[in-house]
C-alpha cells in the first residue's frame, strides 16, 4: 500500500531554499486554480533570488476554517522557498468592506473588533504558517496619509464604468441591489497596498480574481510591472453538495476544532474531494498527480485515512500525532471498540430520562437539535446485547453499556 | 427665489440659525451669487428672527488639486472671494484648507458606504451623463470630498442649516443622511 501521508509528511517542514525553478514550480501549480501568467511567474522567479509575495486579508471575522487556510498553504511554500512575505492585514480596506460575493453591502466592522479578530486570526494560522517568516502590514499605515493629491491622482486613472463592468456589481445591481462607492473603489485600494509594498506575486482565492485585476491595473498605471496572481481554489464543503466550505452552510472543518473531530470530518467528506483537498493541504507536486490519483481512485477509504493523518501531522508538525489519530478512529468506527476514554461520563439520578440527561451534558447547541437526534433514531445504546435505539424517556438506570449519539459521540452514565 | 425648504428637525428649532453655502473656488466669484445672501433675508423675515447667519465655505483645496494649481495661483484666486463675499452679504467667509484638517481618504470612504453608484449617478449632471465612458473615480471622489467638507463646517462652525442652488438639488438630498439633522434651502438661481 503507498503511503502518501509518510511521503508528504516528510515535506511539512523542509526548507527549499535553493530550490530549482521547475521543481518550484511544480509545488505550486497543483495549489492553484489559476495563474495570471504562468510564464510570467517563472520568469519573476528566475529575476528575483527573492520574490515580494503578498497575502492579504479582511480581519472580519475571528473564527476561521480549514477553507480559509488554502491560500496560506500556498504562501507557505513561498515561505519554504525563503521569499520575502508580506501579510496585509486590511484594517483601513475591512472598513469599506470586500464586496466579492457578496449579495448585500457589507457593513464596515469596527477598529475595536479589528484588533480583537486579527489576535484570534494569527492565533490559529499559526498552526500552519511560521509567523516568523511573516512581515505583517496595516494598510492604515499608507492609506491613512496620502494626501488628496496622491488619491486623485490614481483615483483619475481609473474608469468608473470599467470599476463597475465587475460581474458582481452589474448582478446586484440587476435585481435592484445596491453597490457602494466604497465598495467600488476596494479594488483601487488593494492595488495602492500592492504599489507600495512593490509586489511581485499576489496570493488569495479565486473569488479575487476581479480585485486582482484592478490591482494589477494600478500597478500599470503607476509604471510598475504587474504583480503576477495566483489564485487557490474555493475549497468545496464537507458535505458534498458543491457548496463552498463556510460556517453558514454549516460543512466546514474548524481550525480550532479537535484533532479527532477534523479527523472524523476528513473521512465524512465525498471520495470525489479527496484529490482537491490533498493538493491543498499538502506539498504534493504535479509530477506525483496521476499517481496519487490512480490511488485515490482504486483506495478512496484508505487515501482518506491518509489525508486525515496528513492534515493532523500538518498542524503539529509529527506524523505520529495523526497516526495516533487514525488508531483512535479505526478502533471506534471500524472495530466498533469504544474505550471508556473515549466518552463523556456523566453522573446522574438513576430516574433522571436519558433526554435530560444528555441536554444537561452541555454537549448539545440546543433541545430541538436533541429531539431532531432522537427522531433520527440516532442514540444508541452500544453493548454486547447489540446496537439499541433508545427513546428520550428511558431512564439512565435502565441503560446498559456506552451510549451513542449521531456518529462520533460517546456518553456513559454512572447512576448516584 | 427661495424653491422650496426641508426642516432638520420638526420639533427643536435653535436660537442662532446658522447656514453653510459652499462654493468651488475654481474660477474668480461672480456678482450673481449675492442671491444667497438675499435668501437670508427671506428666511429672517419668514422666520421673524435676525439671528440667521450666512457662512461661505469656499473649496480652495479641490481646485488646486483638479487643476494642478500651484499654491499662488489658487490663493489668488481665493483672495477674491474673501474679499468680495462679505461685500455681497455673507456673514462670514472660510477657506476650506483652514478648517478641513483631517486626512481626506478614510473620512472620504466612510462616507462613500452609505452612497451607492445609483445614487451617485442620479446626481450628475446631464452634461456628465452623456460622457459617462470618461467618468472617472475621481468624479466620485470629488462628490465624497464635498460631503467632507460640509461634515467638517458643520462640526467647526456648529452650522444649523444649508443653502443650495436647486441644480444641486440631488447633491445635498443625498448628502443629507450623511450629515448631522440640518434645514436646507434650495434656491433658484435662474
Amino acid at each position: 500500500m503507498k503511503r502518501f501521508d509518510q511521503r508528504l509528511s516528510t515535506r511539512i517542514s523542509e526548507s527549499w531554499g535553493n530550490i530549482e525553478i521547475e521543481e518550484f514550480v511544480g509545488f505550486l501549480l497543483p495549489k492553484c486554480q489559476e495563474i495570471i501568467t504562468p510564464e510570467k511567474l517563472r520568469q519573476k522567479i528566475a529575476e528575483h533570488s527573492t520574490l515580494k509575495v503578498k497575502f492579504g486579508i479582511d480581519p472580519t471575522a475571528s473564527e476561521i476554517h480549514v477553507g480559509h487556510v488554502v491560500p496560506i498553504m500556498l504562501l507557505r511554500q513561498f515561505a519554504k522557498a525563503e521569499h520575502h512575505i508580506d501579510f496585509i492585514i486590511g484594517d483601513f480596506t475591512a472598513r469599506v468592506g470586500d464586496p466579492t460575493e457578496r449579495d448585500i453591502g457589507r457593513v464596515p466592522i469596527k477598529p475595536e473588533q479589528i484588533v480583537k479578530n486579527m489576535e484570534t486570526y494569527t492565533n490559529q494560522i499559526e498552526k500552519y504558517i511560521d509567523l516568523q517568516k511573516l512581515h505583517i502590514h496595516y494598510n492604515t499605515t499608507w492609506l491613512n496619509p496620502m494626501t488628496l493629491q496622491e488619491i486623485f491622482t490614481i483615483f483619475q486613472q481609473i474608469n468608473l464604468s470599467e470599476a463597475m463592468q465587475r460581474e458582481d456589481f452589474r448582478a446586484r445591481m440587476h435585481n435592484g441591489q445596491a453597490v457602494s462607492l466604497a465598495e467600488v473603489c476596494y479594488g483601487v485600494l488593494m492595488g495602492i497596498d500592492s504599489v507600495n509594498l512593490g509586489t511581485h506575486v499576489e496570493i488569495g482565492g479565486i473569488d479575487q480574481l476581479l480585485n486582482f485585476q484592478q490591482c494589477r491595473k494600478i500597478m500599470r498605471q503607476s509604471g510598475m510591472n504587474e504583480e503576477v496572481i495566483l489564485m487557490t481554489p474555493i475549497l468545496e464543503g464537507t458535505s458534498g453538495d458543491g457548496r463552498k466550505m463556510s460556517k453558514s452552510y454549516g460543512n466546514y472543518i474548524a481550525v480550532n476544532a479537535t484533532h479527532e473531530d477534523k479527523f472524523g470530518k476528513i473521512m465524512s467528506i465525498p471520495d470525489r474531494l479527496v484529490g482537491q483537498y490533498f493538493r491543498c493541504f499538502s506539498d504534493v507536486h504535479q509530477q506525483e498527480l496521476d499517481e496519487l490519483d490512480a490511488f485515490i481512485a482504486k483506495n478512496p477509504l484508505e487515501a482518506k485515512k491518509q489525508l486525515a493523518t496528513l492534515i493532523i501531522a500538518l498542524e503539529t508538525k509529527n506524523i505520529d500525532d495523526g497516526l495516533r489519530e487514525r488508531e483512535s478512529f479505526e478502533r471506534k468506527f471500524s472495530q466498533k471498540k469504544i474505550n471508556n476514554e473515549d466518552c463523556i461520563e456523566l453522573m446522574e439520578k438513576a430516574d433522571t430520562s436519558i433526554f435530560n440527561a444528555l441536554l444537561e451534558s452541555g454537549q448539545f447547541k440546543s433541545k430541538s437539535e436533541l429531539r431532531r437526534l432522537f427522531e433520527q433514531q440516532a442514540v444508541r445504546s452500544i453493548s454486547e446485547n447489540g446496537n439499541i435505539m433508545l427513546s428520550p424517556e428511558i431512564t439512565v438506570d435502565q441503560i446498559s453499556g456506552i451510549v451513542r449519539v449521531g456518529k462520533r459521540r460517546f456518553f456513559q452514565f454512572i447512576t448516584t | 427665489m427661495i424653491a422650496y425648504n426641508i426642516r432638520g428637525s420638526p420639533f427643536a428649532t435653535p436660537n442662532i440659525l446658522k447656514f453653510g453655502f459652499s462654493i468651488w473656488a475654481r474660477k474668480p466669484p461672480k456678482n450673481y451669487l449675492s442671491i444667497y445672501p438675499k435668501a437670508i433675508q427671506k428666511i429672517r423675515k419668514k422666520e421673524k428672527s435676525n439671528d440667521i447667519f450666512l457662512y461661505a465655505l469656499v473649496d480652495d483645496v479641490l481646485p488646486k488639486v483638479v487643476l494642478s494649481r500651484t499654491h499662488e495661483e489658487q490663493q489668488k484666486i481665493s483672495e477674491h472671494y474673501i474679499n468680495l463675499l462679505p461685500n455681497l452679504g455673507f456673514h462670514e467667509v472660510h477657506l476650506v484648507s483652514n478648517f478641513v484638517k483631517k486626512t481626506a481618504l478614510e473620512a472620504c470612504l466612510s462616507y462613500a458606504n452609505g452612497i451607492t453608484v445609483s445614487e451617485f449617478w442620479k446626481l450628475l449632471p446631464q452634461s456628465k451623463k452623456k460622457f459617462s465612458d470618461n467618468l472617472t473615480l475621481a468624479e466620485a471622489f470629488g462628490f465624497l470630498w464635498h460631503i467632507h467638507v460640509l461634515k467638517a463646517a458643520f462640526d467647526e462652525f456648529q452650522l444649523t442649516g444649508l443653502l443650495a442652488g436647486i441644480r444641486s438639488e440631488f447633491f445635498y438630498l443625498i448628502a443629507r443622511k450623511l450629515l448631522p439633522p440640518h434645514d436646507v434651502y434650495f434656491i433658484n438661481t435662474s
